[in-house]
């Protein structure tokens, strides 16, 4: 063992040392026939005869030298870097086609290596200790939907936990300092249970306590810029929203816990008065540790017992529990498209690798006549495989590179896209940048593309003969399946972005319900005044000669997942149904552009002192059959003391264009009937964009409402967008995707059918001087080469049926294999492909007959 | 013995194409086996040895020693040190190393329990 050691060692050595050995062996050899000489010599030899019997006796020196040369040094070495520096000097020769199958190489190392590492940060261990263990706790249906009363008594009947807390479904903005230089930040009301249920302990002072009056725990970077890092804070008294609150702690930098709709940064108790100006139950998000011991199949079967339990008794007929891992929660509606995109960029590597073989190899037949010769040299069969393979390699090898700088740069340049598309809890693509795993990724991805083209090597390897110049009859057939093959790869990639961006196209042109086109939006501060609030609003709107018409709402539509609560009908059996519930002023229809299909819009008379009134959803109506039915009727909120509304009006779906199919049910209330703490105010411009009348628009609201300047939340047609966000990116990425299996299929159609007309040059030259027309000669390249196009494209369409199931869930309005798509993309892809042969063809076909027939 | 073991070894190769013929490992022992005798020497000086030995009834061909003592030196069981020969020429020499010496020891034993095998082998059913 330790002998083969020192063996390596000295091998490595005489690499190094290579020249100086053989000269140092040259000596000893010439030493050694000198002394041989000097001995026949004194056998009585004559010199001449001396020194030939003694080179008689050591045999021929340059054989000897070339023996222990090989045994000396590292001779596999050697000729690796001999076959390299071939197939340096190979590509040298055609830039461009290094240049091209780099390229090609690099994007398609680069895109999944972006996607992977995407993937892998949604898939990263939440911040907290045995994240494992925490779970969301839902009944059926949306995610974040349980009442505080239901909550309370689950905590006493469920026993899978050790521990159970309620959080806010969405953050809300919160004016943190005096009202003059007032910060609005996003806070996220918790039960006191919350920190210990997650296992974080604060960074400094304490968390809630039970019996805490108005307090408050402060996110560290919340902390450190209003606070400049104060050591002293825990204990202070600041103002939030005008009322003082007692800061209790500091949260340590890591520490997060938001809700799927955004981030928080400071957090405030839950209250025994969970509701908020209304008395049906608002409802809220609940996280429980798992107990010790228990697992999730366990916990799960238990805890929809109890929660059953739990109903019956409540006398709520069928209420079941379910259980959500933490961890997935916002997660997966990135997950699904970023795996599809991972899939099909691998494809797109598999095509790309096909390619770069084929036109090597395509060029290599070109090159038959050398290797020829070498195999009739004696050219092993694992150098010749080595020699072919070398171009290979090397692209492999470079295309790793920039594939893992393309990877790179895509995660840089995608990270303003990602953050603007909009937050996925717990989970930052800030920092995304390349890290080990994704570079053992791209490396791996890089093996593969080698190994593709050691195989395309190997097969060339076995058709060239020792002395057989002429191609063998079956030469091009290597060559033409691989481009059936690169063709079926290709077709699955075109047609997938084809399937998701007929999908895109459909949602961009399905109408969201509302006009979306000049609002602006604004978020106020606590208002002081909410019994003049909706007058203040109409006078802004006549006020500004820039606005159209302007209203407030408590949720933006489709910003976020709103105020779910659960609405009982009058004379209709069934179970109370969640809905969603906005609060408004009057007008916002009209601002917004929801048409009302029955009844009439909020006026100023449905006030404090009239009958409390609803604005309902059509798909919330059709629960009464006709849409007109349920004008007149009453529901009301799911817990004893809620009012009876009566249904005033009914107004059209704003539909959410996302993975969602149907339209959430909305129940609207008047402003002045139930209040809000802080609303979102909307303008509709006359015609300029919203960005250009935001900043008059804030002072005059400013001034109209006194207090803190509210904050300028964006335009409407910006929500409307990032609703849409991971499926246009999905869609952008998979165009890119698509264009490049194109361009990819262009490449080796034409290079195979070039190569075609190269080979028969000859054939050719004679055809023409015999009369052949262009046309006909074009017929004969392309057609052969046609036919192996339509059998890729066959292999393809019976790719693509299996990865269908990839887009179930991400396609909207487009069945996964919506023929009309599929066939286009089949025709788009065999389009491309007949234009590159007939180019090619039609190159071969240009050809002056004398000079082909003296081709040879 | 040892000498007797090397004359063995010669015999054991055959004498028409030694080369071809060397059972693996013989030569190096042959190599080892030589220094351990004579102390350093260079290369034709080993070459001759192992030839005078045999009684000149072998023509080694003398190149294939230079294999072996390149084999031998890449584990480090000689060493090799440019000198001056006895008769006044620059030549290289080489000498047995402590490792070198443990290898030939063991080598020496399996190659001597070997031949008593094959001895009583070939001796089994031979008329006396």
């Amino acid at each position: 063992m330790g002998a083969a050691l020192w063996v390596l060692l000295a091998k490595i050595r005489s690499t190094v040392y290579r020249e100086r050995e053989r000269r140092d062996f040259e000596e000893e050899l010439a030493a050694h026939l000198a002394l041989a000489a000097d001995e026949n010599i004194r056998r009585g030899l004559a010199a001449p005869e001396a020194s030939r019997q003694a080179r008689l006796a050591l045999g021929h020196p340059g054989t000897l030298l070339e023996e222990i040369h090989e045994r000396r040094g590292l001779p596999l070495l050697e000729t690796l870097a001999q076959d390299a520096a071939y197939g340096w000097r190979a590509l040298r020769r055609s830039p461009a086609l290094a240049a091209g199958s780099l390229l090609a190489l690099g994007l398609a190392i680069g895109v999944p290596v972006a996607l992977f590492r995407l993937t892998a940060i949604l898939r990263e261990p939440l911040p907290f200790p045995e994240a494992g263990r925490l779970a969301i706790v839902a009944r059926s249906g949306p995610l974040l939907n349980i009442p505080a009363p239901l909550f309370r008594a689950w905590r006493e009947n469920l026993s899978s936990f050790s521990g159970m807390a309620l959080f806010d479904r969405q953050p809300r903005p919160y004016a943190v300092g005096e009202p003059r230089d007032a910060q609005l930040v996003l806070g996220l009301r918790v039960s006191p249970e919350l920190f210990s249920v997650l296992g974080v302990a604060p960074m400094l002072g304490r968390t809630f306590a039970a019996s805490d009056g108005p307090a408050v725990v402060l996110g560290y970077e919340l902390w450190r810029s209003r606070f400049r890092a104060d050591p002293g804070i825990a204990g202070r008294q600041i103002p939030i929203d005008g009322r003082p609150h007692t800061v209790l702690g500091v949260m340590p930098r890591a520490f997060r816990f938001e809700s799927p709709a955004a981030p928080a940064t400071l957090w405030l108790p839950i209250g025994p008065g969970a509701a908020e100006g209304e008395h049906s139950p608002e409802l809220f998000g609940v996280c429980a540790r798992l107990a010790d011991n228990v697992s999730w199949d366990a916990a799960r079967r238990r805890t929809d017992r109890a929660a059953r339990a739990v109903a019956a008794h409540r006398g709520n007929r069928s209420e079941t529990a379910t259980l959500t891992p933490l961890a997935d929660v916002g997660a997966a509606r990135w997950l699904v498209p970023l795996r599809a995109g991972l899939v099909l960029s691998m494809l797109a590597l598999l095509a790309a690798a096909l390619t770069v073989a084929n036109l090597i190899l395509a060029r290599t037949g070109g090159r038959r006549r050398e290797l020829s010769l070498h195999r009739a040299l004696g050219a092993s069969e694992s150098r010749l495989f080595r020699r072919l393979w070398a171009e290979g390699a090397l692209l492999a090898a470079g295309g790793t590179l920039c594939g893992l700088a393309a990877g790179a740069l895509l995660l840089t340049a995608a990270r303003p896209a990602l953050l603007a598309l909009g937050h996925v809890p717990f989970r930052r693509f800030e920092g995304a940048g390349i890290d080990a795993a994704a570079c053992g990724f791209g490396a791996l991805l890089g093996v593969l593309a080698a190994a593709i083209f050691a195989l395309a090597a190997a097969a060339r390897r076995s058709t060239t003969g020792p002395l057989r110049q002429d191609p063998p009859r079956n030469a091009g057939r290597g060559r033409n399946l691989l481009l059936a093959l690169q063709i079926g790869l290709s077709l699955p990639i075109v047609a997938a972005a084809g399937f998701m961006i007929a999908s895109m196209g459909r949602l961009l042109l399905a109408h969201p319900g509302l006009e979306a086109r000049g609002v602006a939006t604004f978020r106020t501060p606590e208002l002081s005044q909410p019994a003049a609030f909706c007058g203040q609003i109409r006078s802004l709107a006549r006020a500004l000669d820039t606005v159209e018409a302007a209203s407030a709402t408590n949720h933006l539509p489709l910003s976020s997942l709103g105020v779910w609560k659960l609405f009982r009908a009058e004379d209709l059996a069934g179970p109370a149904a969640p809905a969603q519930f906005s609060v408004t002023c009057p007008a916002y229809f009209q601002t917004l552009g929801i048409p009302l299909v029955a009844g009439r819009d909020f006026t100023d008379r449905d006030g404090p002192g009239s009958k409390p009134v609803a604005i309902v959803s059509q798909s919330f109506a059709r629960r009464f059959g006709a849409t007109s039915a349920a004008i007149g009727r009453r529901i009301r909120g799911g817990e004893p003391a809620d009012p009876w509304l009566t249904i005033v009006g009914v107004a059209g779906d704003v539909r959410v264009p996302t993975l969602t199919a149907a339209p959430p049910r909305q129940v609207y209330r008047p402003f002045d009937q139930c209040g809000w703490r802080t609303m979102s105010v909307i303008l509709k411009s006359r015609g300029a964009p919203p960005h250009q009348i935001g900043p008059a628009a804030q002072r005059a609201l400013q001034g109209e409402l006194g207090g803190a300047a509210p904050s300028i939340t964006g335009s409407m047609e910006e929500i409307v967008g990032r609703t849409i966000g991971p499926n246009r990116s999905l869609a952008l990425v998979l165009a890119v995707l698509g264009s490049f299996a194109l361009a990819l299929t262009a490449a080796s159609v034409h290079g195979v059918a070039a190569h075609a007309a190269r080979e028969r040059t000859q054939e050719i030259g004679i055809r023409i001087a015999l009369g052949a027309r262009p046309a006909d000669v074009v017929r004969l390249v392309a057609g052969r080469c046609l036919g192996w196009c339509a059998l890729g494209a066959g292999l393809g369409i019976a790719a693509t049926l299996p990865l269908a199931a990839l887009f179930t869930g991400v396609l909207d309005g487009v069945r996964p294999l919506d023929p009309a798509v599929l066939a286009s993309a089949a025709a788009l892809v065999f389009g491309v492909a007949s234009l590159a042969s007939l180019a090619a063809a039609r190159r071969g076909a240009r050809i002056d007959p004398l000079a082909a027939i003296r081709f040879e | 013995m040892p000498a007797a073991l090397l004359v063995f070894c010669l015999m054991a190769t055959g004498s028409h194409k030694p080369r071809t013929e060397l059972l693996p490992g013989t030569l190096d022992l042959m190599v080892l086996q030589t220094l351990q005798a004579m102390g350093p020497l260079h290369g034709f000086g080993l070459a001759r040895r192992i030839e005078q030995l045999s009684g000149d009834t072998i023509q080694l061909n003398q190149g294939t020693i230079y294999a072996s003592l390149v084999r031998l030196h890449q584990r480090r069981w000689i060493s090799t040190e440019w000198g001056v020969s006895e008769n006044g020429r620059r030549a290289k020499f080489y000498s047995l190393t402590p490792s070198g010496r443990k290898q030939l020891r063991a080598e020496a034993e399996s190659w001597t329990r070997l031949a008593d095998v094959m001895g009583r082998l070939l001796k089994l059913g031979a008329p006396e």
